[in-house]
């Protein structure tokens, strides 16, 4: 090794507090960029193999209930490759040793004819037997999260039907990495399972023989997207369509999609913020060192090594820490990817979700660490290689002070002679101490903006759990209840008040603009949920019309306006003001968009029997009650009373999960019972009072005024 | 321009040369016109009181400076025409420096210190015979921190004479060593002019030492006031400190 590269190790070894101290910082800017990128780069390339391989479809569509034929007519619509048809149905499931009962969502699954779309994966056992109705698929994580194996067996209440299913077969599906039960804010493994049931054996358990409740399409290349969801959606109105949709708005598909963003935003913002500061703290260290070594630059340069060797040579010092950095980096990145990626193995299923850093990640990292360093060593760099050698040996001159306008405020102050010694210091570099003050900036605003995540997400869960839900209990249903629910839900034992809201799935249109959302509508006395602004403030509900969170306004590009009307799809109008508040974007799957109840509202041209145009009508839905208990009410045994008296509450949940307790279970233990009306029954149900808005998919924001 | 020479030529020769320092807002002039031609292969003393201009003299005709005037040939090179790089190249091949303070690298021990220079030089001898000559051998995987001041000088000696210089220009190369320790080092800047033919230019305050030098020029005020041509110099180890 040459003598001046001997010398660089021996700096490297005595400075190696101040080195590591460089090395770590920079090391965090590589890990970063090395977890995210590696991570991002996995989880994409996993997620694109796994819809490749198992053709996950381009569109989606949900009815109540359509003629299996109809997928011939979807196949014929212009830029449409394949379409698949099944059966989606919710079903609560009785787990074994007294446990609360768990969701499933059962999806038909054809034994005759392989899958073309979202072709299921077997990880273990096998596909059911058509011949015998009561075998089932079930999802990897499910089967997982509550110790179950292949040949377990359940018992089922599939639409209203109580019904045994075994376990054959272990699998997991594209249209499931993520799985969320509905109305749930994080995915709960062992309360919410999916499942695949032979097609005929669910057609026969939910009534619906030859018919189909889900539609899955893909396309052909260059196909409009959106011209062919206008025409499945024609296609799909008269069955109950709810609107088809592209994989953007797909939950596994847009979660995971929100995920990859987050991951990007990842790469984008942490590392720049580490590299700026070991650049500034690479600049420091190797210009002091230049400083002391002035009279050795200056031996070494009368020895006749050039310019450009004195220069590499410091240049190298901070290269070397960039190799640290880069070595340290990629091993801790390493880890946190392994660590990150298994974390995101327990919410996505995938068949096989493997970290695996590419090279070109890691050199990527490395050039980013010697791009700072290099960058942090090009002042110390040009100090050296400006200094000529006679200089150099000399002692440096004394810096020139003079008297400006800070030091005359400290002789008025009557600083002492040290004060003024610091303030002409500074006044002396003002470059240099700006950039001390930017760099102790710097580190101040990473500190809050790390530290900010921890009590935004406290004070979210806080807005969210305790001021903005004041329920104990929420009930869903499945199709919209009159007052004769909430009436019936008031009786049961305990509870002291029960209000009702309802949420209805919407495309919001505003222009060319246009997002699909929900509209929850809530009595404009309401008391067990509120809706709370950014900055704390409880709202209450304009009169009539709509009022959007500003993410949502912002996002349809709506001002408020005096009048504005929501225009249906089927030239319903419902007239209003609507008005956009500085509202939290509400946790979960709250919607961000509300809409009074109980106050009267136009609904103009109607054309399907729901209303006279021009009719005033009072709305009373009550899709969910919320309830409120007193303190022990969660105990009673409301799953009992409530099954007796509706069949077809979808859920039944509590609110405040225990996470912000840190309980372990639920105070209140979530209670579901999934038990739909039959199409016999329905006709008993009264819809007297309730318009049928959610027939309304699609409504466009007319802005008058 | 490389290696040693005793031809008799004169290794340097210098007209006019003139040298003014701008110090902050002060300006110094420490060079006002000197005339020198300097012999290959002797010995030169130079002596005055501080700010004299000796050592600036010897910046210049080492290429670590530059004149502000005046013309300066080293055997038949114009080192005032030279850019940078061929200054770097001049002093890489043709000059070794020694201070009065020794000025090596306390993270290098007393061989490393010496390949410093070998690294870059084009014909250097070994590095451990180059401590060989100063008597050495044994030291040198000491640190400097390890060695005693004048065992450094010595050092410095060898990383000087390593790569076989024309020139050698020593600042006050005894200023900080006790009489015996000092006469060491004459002895084998003596030897490095005897065997190798190098030519030794050396700045000093002690008088005494002028009694080994082949001339002796005095200055005065950024001039030679005088010049002494000995024509007996004397062994080292007779020098009266």
């Amino acid at each position: 090794m040459k003598a001046l590269d001997l010398k660089l190790a021996r700096d490297l070894w005595r400075m190696r507090g101040q080195v590591l101290a460089i090395a770590l910082v920079l090391a965090a800017a590589s890990a970063t960029f090395i977890l995210s990128l590696g991570v991002h780069r996995s989880l994409t390339d996993t997620r694109d193999a796994y819809y490749a391989e198992s053709a996950f479809a381009d569109i989606f569509a949900d009815m109540t209930r359509a003629p299996r034929s109809i997928t011939a007519r979807v196949a014929e619509i212009p830029g449409v490759r394949r379409v698949e048809g099944s059966i989606r149905q919710y079903a609560t499931l009785d787990l074994p040793e007294g446990r609360a009962p768990a969701r499933a969502l059962v999806n038909s699954l054809s034994t005759t004819e392989r899958s073309l779309l979202n072709r299921l994966t077997l990880r273990a056992g096998r596909l059911p037997d058509a011949a015998r109705p009561g075998e089932v698929v079930a999802d990897e994580a499910f089967v997982a999260a509550n110790g179950l194996a292949l040949g377990a067996r359940l018992d089922a209440v599939i639409y209203g039907r109580k019904q045994p299913l075994t376990i054959v077969g272990i699998g997991l599906a594209p249209d499931y990495i993520y799985s969320i039960a509905p109305g749930d804010l994080i995915p709960d493994n062992s309360r919410f399972g999916i499942f695949w049931m032979g097609e005929k054996a669910l057609e026969a358990a939910t009534d619906r023989t030859g018919a189909i409740t889900r539609l899955a399409l893909t396309l052909e290349r260059g196909a409009s997207e959106a011209d062919v969801i206008r025409r499945v959606d024609a296609l799909l109105a008269p069955y109950g369509g709810t609107g088809a949709y592209g994989r953007a708005d797909h939950i596994s598909h847009a979660f995971l999609d929100n995920e990859l963003m987050q991951l990007e935003a990842m790469t984008r913002v942490i590392p720049p913020v580490f590299l700026i500061v070991s650049t500034f703290l690479v600049y420091i260290v190797l210009g002091r060192m230049i400083q002391t070594e002035r009279s050795l630059i200056g031996l070494v340069k009368a020895f006749g090594y050039s310019d450009r060797a004195i220069g590499w040579h410091y240049l190298k010092f901070a290269l070397a820490i960039a190799l640290i950095a880069t070595i340290l980096g990629s091993l801790a990145g390493a880890w946190m990817g392994r660590g990150m990626t298994s974390l995101y193995a327990e919410y996505y299923r995938f068949p096989i979700l493997r970290y695996h850093i590419s090279p070109a990640v890691i050199v990527g990292a490395a050039a980013l660490a010697a791009a700072s360093a290099g960058l942090g060593a090009l002042g110390g760099m040009r100090a050296a290689v400006r200094l000529s050698p006679a200089v150099a040996m000399a002692p440096p001159p004394p810096p020139v002070y003079r008297a400006g306008p800070i030091e005359r405020l400290g002789k008025r102050a009557g600083l002492s002679v040290i004060g003024h010694m610091i303030l002409r210091h500074i006044a002396r570099w003002p470059a240099r101490s700006a950039m001390t003050v930017f760099g102790v900036a710097l580190s101040m605003g990473l500190l809050f903006a790390t530290m900010q995540f921890v009590d935004s997400s406290r004070s979210m869960l806080d807005s969210y759990f305790f001021r903005a839900q004041r329920y104990d209990l929420a009930v869903t249903f499945i199709e919209p209840r009159g007052a004769d629910a909430m009436h019936a839900l008031a009786q049961i034992p305990g509870v002291l008040r029960v209000e009702p809201t309802r949420a209805l799935p919407v495309k919001l249109r505003s222009g060319s603009r246009s997002e699909r959302t929900a509209i929850e509508a809530s009595a404009s006395d309401a008391r067990l949920s509120a809706h709370i602004d950014r900055d704390g403030r409880e709202l209450t509900l304009p009169p009539a019309g709509l009022m959007l969170s500003r993410q949502l306004a912002d996002q349809l590009g709506v001002t408020p306006a005096p009048r504005c009307q929501l225009h249906g799809l089927y030239g319903s109008k419902i007239g209003g003001r609507c008005s956009e508040s500085d509202l939290i974007s509400p946790a979960g799957d709250l919607p961000p968009a509300f809409f009074p109840v109980g106050e009267k509202s136009r609904v103009d041209g109607d054309r399907h029997g729901f209303g006279r145009a021009g009719s005033e009508i009072h709305l009373t839905p009550a899709e969910q009650p919320q309830l409120f208990l007193p303190r022990g009410g969660d105990k009673i045994k409301l799953r009992d009373v409530s099954a007796g008296l509706f069949p077809d509450i979808l859920d039944i949940e509590g609110s405040r999960h225990g996470l912000l307790a840190g309980e372990p279970e639920p105070r209140v233990s979530k209670l579901r019972v999934a038990q739909p009306v039959s199409e016999r029954e329905k006709r008993f149900i009264s819809f007297a009072a309730i318009p049928p808005i959610s027939h309304i998919r699609s409504i466009d924001i007319i802005v008058d005024g | 321009m490389n290696g040693a020479v005793s031809d008799g030529a004169p290794a340097f020769r210098c007209s006019g040369l003139a040298k003014i320092y701008r110090t902050g807002e002060t300006e110094v002039q420490a060079l006002r016109g000197v005339d020198l031609v300097i012999p290959a292969g002797e010995i030169l003393v130079l002596l005055g009181p501080s700010g004299s201009g000796k050592s600036t003299l010897l910046n210049i005709i080492g290429g670590l400076d530059r004149p502000s005037s005046g013309t300066l040939l080293y055997r038949d090179l114009d080192l005032t025409a030279m850019d940078d790089r061929e200054l770097t190249r001049f002093r890489r091949a043709d000059v070794g420096f020694i201070f009065q303070f020794y000025n090596l690298i306390p993270s290098l021990t007393a061989e490393e210190n010496v390949r410093l220079v070998t690294d870059i030089a084009e014909r250097p001898m070994n590095a451990a015979e180059a401590l060989e000559m100063v008597g050495l051998a044994d030291r040198s995987d000491h640190y400097p921190a390890q060695l005693s001041g004048g065992e450094q000088q010595r050092v410095a000696v060898a990383r000087a004479i390593a790569k076989r210089p024309g020139v050698l220009l020593c600042d006050e190369p005894t200023g900080a060593l006790d009489s015996r320790t000092g006469i060491r080092v004459l002895e084998t800047l003596a030897e490095a002019n005897r065997t190798l033919g190098t030519t030794v230019v050396l700045i000093t305050h002690n008088i005494g030492i002028a009694a080994m030098a082949h001339r002796v020029f005095h200055f005065l005020d950024g001039r030679i006031a005088r010049v002494e041509v000995n024509a007996a110099p004397i062994d080292p180890s007779g020098v009266s400190w």
